[in-house]
């Protein structure tokens, strides 16, 4: 049960009550933390991140509307963070795209102990979505793990349901793409 | 009502799709480091810390009445304090009589923002109350009336938590208790719950447990209160 809402707990923060940021961390600490994870693939970073963001979040309390949710608000804000830490550490730009790396890395990955088919599959997917574009990356998990309608997480992304629901479409899409390709590299060595 | 993405037709019509959906949920979520928790609440107490901080020399330097009487009651307390110190021949002595006097005069300083006309400043109090490393029983009597009085929930909630070790003198315990109705706001239900689980010593324990059965507080705080206390094994 949560005898206090997100939208109470922010707007107490608003009016003063810093602490009530205590129990809006305890309760999306972790899912806000795993995001900035899967878009910044650096545990380092997303813990700055999130830490930023609760700052920011003090600092903004008083310009929440109860339009969205208090979760839509912060992942929105979160994500305004990340995407501007990764512009500007131009991270994109690390990513390598040798294929033949990627195929050894696989191989490598095949120790006696992943060898069950599920786990393999399950790494292997976790490969497929970090090669995904970041805004690809981006809405597949939040529509996955965070946000189970288009409208809360169209206001985490900051677009209209319509566009939110266009834009999951082509994402799962890649993702199915580069995970059959990559079963298929797999499968071949 | 918006369309929930786990029955949206087209990202589920096409089977290889689906089932990587579906394998997603498989992908483990991490815990992060227990550092970041204290970096994020040191933030916090900091930033609120610093704000009040300016707030509190704003209303020093500008506002009329309140702020007066602090000012008034610091520079009594200083006087004081240099008059012990001309008077005495001991170094040690003065430090004493000078410590004793500046707890005096931070009593004062924090009772008068206890009661201030501010719901902000009496939640600020309240919170500062919260700091304290000794009991003092003017403070909590004074905290203890915040918590039955004040109008502001968060006040009440605040003043609450602030009596921490306060709560097992007998005369808090029995009036802290009497707060706990279901009309009470559920923040300051659940500030009295959370006071007496974890500073009430064994006897405060049993009296809360005897008090949730007698009164109508809400189901599930009232399942909470009995299966924590169960898991004390008092």
């Amino acid at each position: 049960m949560q005898a206090v809402s997100d939208e109470q707990l922010i707007q107490w923060v608003a009016q003063g009550d810093a602490s009530c940021l205590g129990t809006l961390y305890e309760r999306h600490h972790k899912g806000l933390y795993n995001y900035a994870l899967r878009l910044t693939n650096n545990a380092a970073h997303s813990e700055d991140l999130v830490q930023e963001l609760f700052l920011r979040l003090m600092k903004k309390a008083s310009s929440f509307s109860n339009e969205a949710s208090f979760k839509s608000w912060a992942f929105h804000i979160l994500r305004n963070l990340t995407f501007d830490h990764l512009r500007q550490a131009k991270r994109q730009q690390t990513r390598t795209d040798a294929d033949e790396v990627l195929a050894q890395e696989l191989v490598d990955s095949r120790s006696a102990e992943q060898a069950a088919a599920g786990q393999q599959d399950v790494q292997l997917l976790e490969r497929s979505l970090a090669r995904l574009p970041l805004e690809q990356r981006d809405i597949i998990w939040l529509g996955r793990f965070e946000f189970a309608d288009y409208q809360s997480l169209a206001s985490a992304l900051g677009c209209t349901p319509a566009t939110a629901r266009v834009r999951m479409h082509r994402a799962m899409k890649a993702l199915t793409a580069v995970f059959e390709l990559l079963n298929g590299v797999v499968s071949n060595v | 009502m918006s369309e929930q993405i786990d029955n949206d037709p087209t990202l589920m019509g096409d089977d290889p799709q689906r089932d990587l959906w579906q394998a997603l949920e498989r992908v483990a979520q991490v815990e992060p480091a227990q550092q970041l928790r204290q970096r994020v609440m040191d933030d916090i107490h900091q930033r609120s810390a610093h704000a009040n901080g300016h707030r509190w020399l704003r209303r020093l330097l500008f506002a009329p009445q309140p702020a007066l009487g602090m000012m008034l009651a610091a520079v009594f307390g200083i006087a004081i304090g240099l008059g012990v110190g001309r008077s005495g021949n001991h170094l040690d002595q003065r430090m004493a009589s000078l410590e004793t006097q500046l707890v005096a005069v931070n009593q004062q300083l924090l009772m008068s923002r206890l009661n201030a006309a501010s719901p902000s400043e009496r939640l600020a109090a309240a919170l500062q109350a919260a700091t304290l490393t000794e009991p003092d029983p003017v403070i909590a009597g004074a905290l203890l009336e915040r918590a039955a009085t004040d109008a502001v929930p968060s006040v009440r909630s605040a003043a609450i938590a602030a009596l921490g070790r306060n709560v097992n003198s007998e005369a808090t315990s029995m009036q802290i208790l009497r707060l706990l109705v279901r009309g009470e706001s559920p923040i300051v239900q659940m500030a009295i719950v959370d006071l007496v689980l974890r500073h009430g010593d064994r006897q405060l324990l049993r009296a809360l447990q005897e008090h949730v059965k007698a009164t109508d507080i809400h189901p599930s705080l009232a399942g909470y209160v009995s299966d924590t206390i169960g898991e004390m094994e008092i």
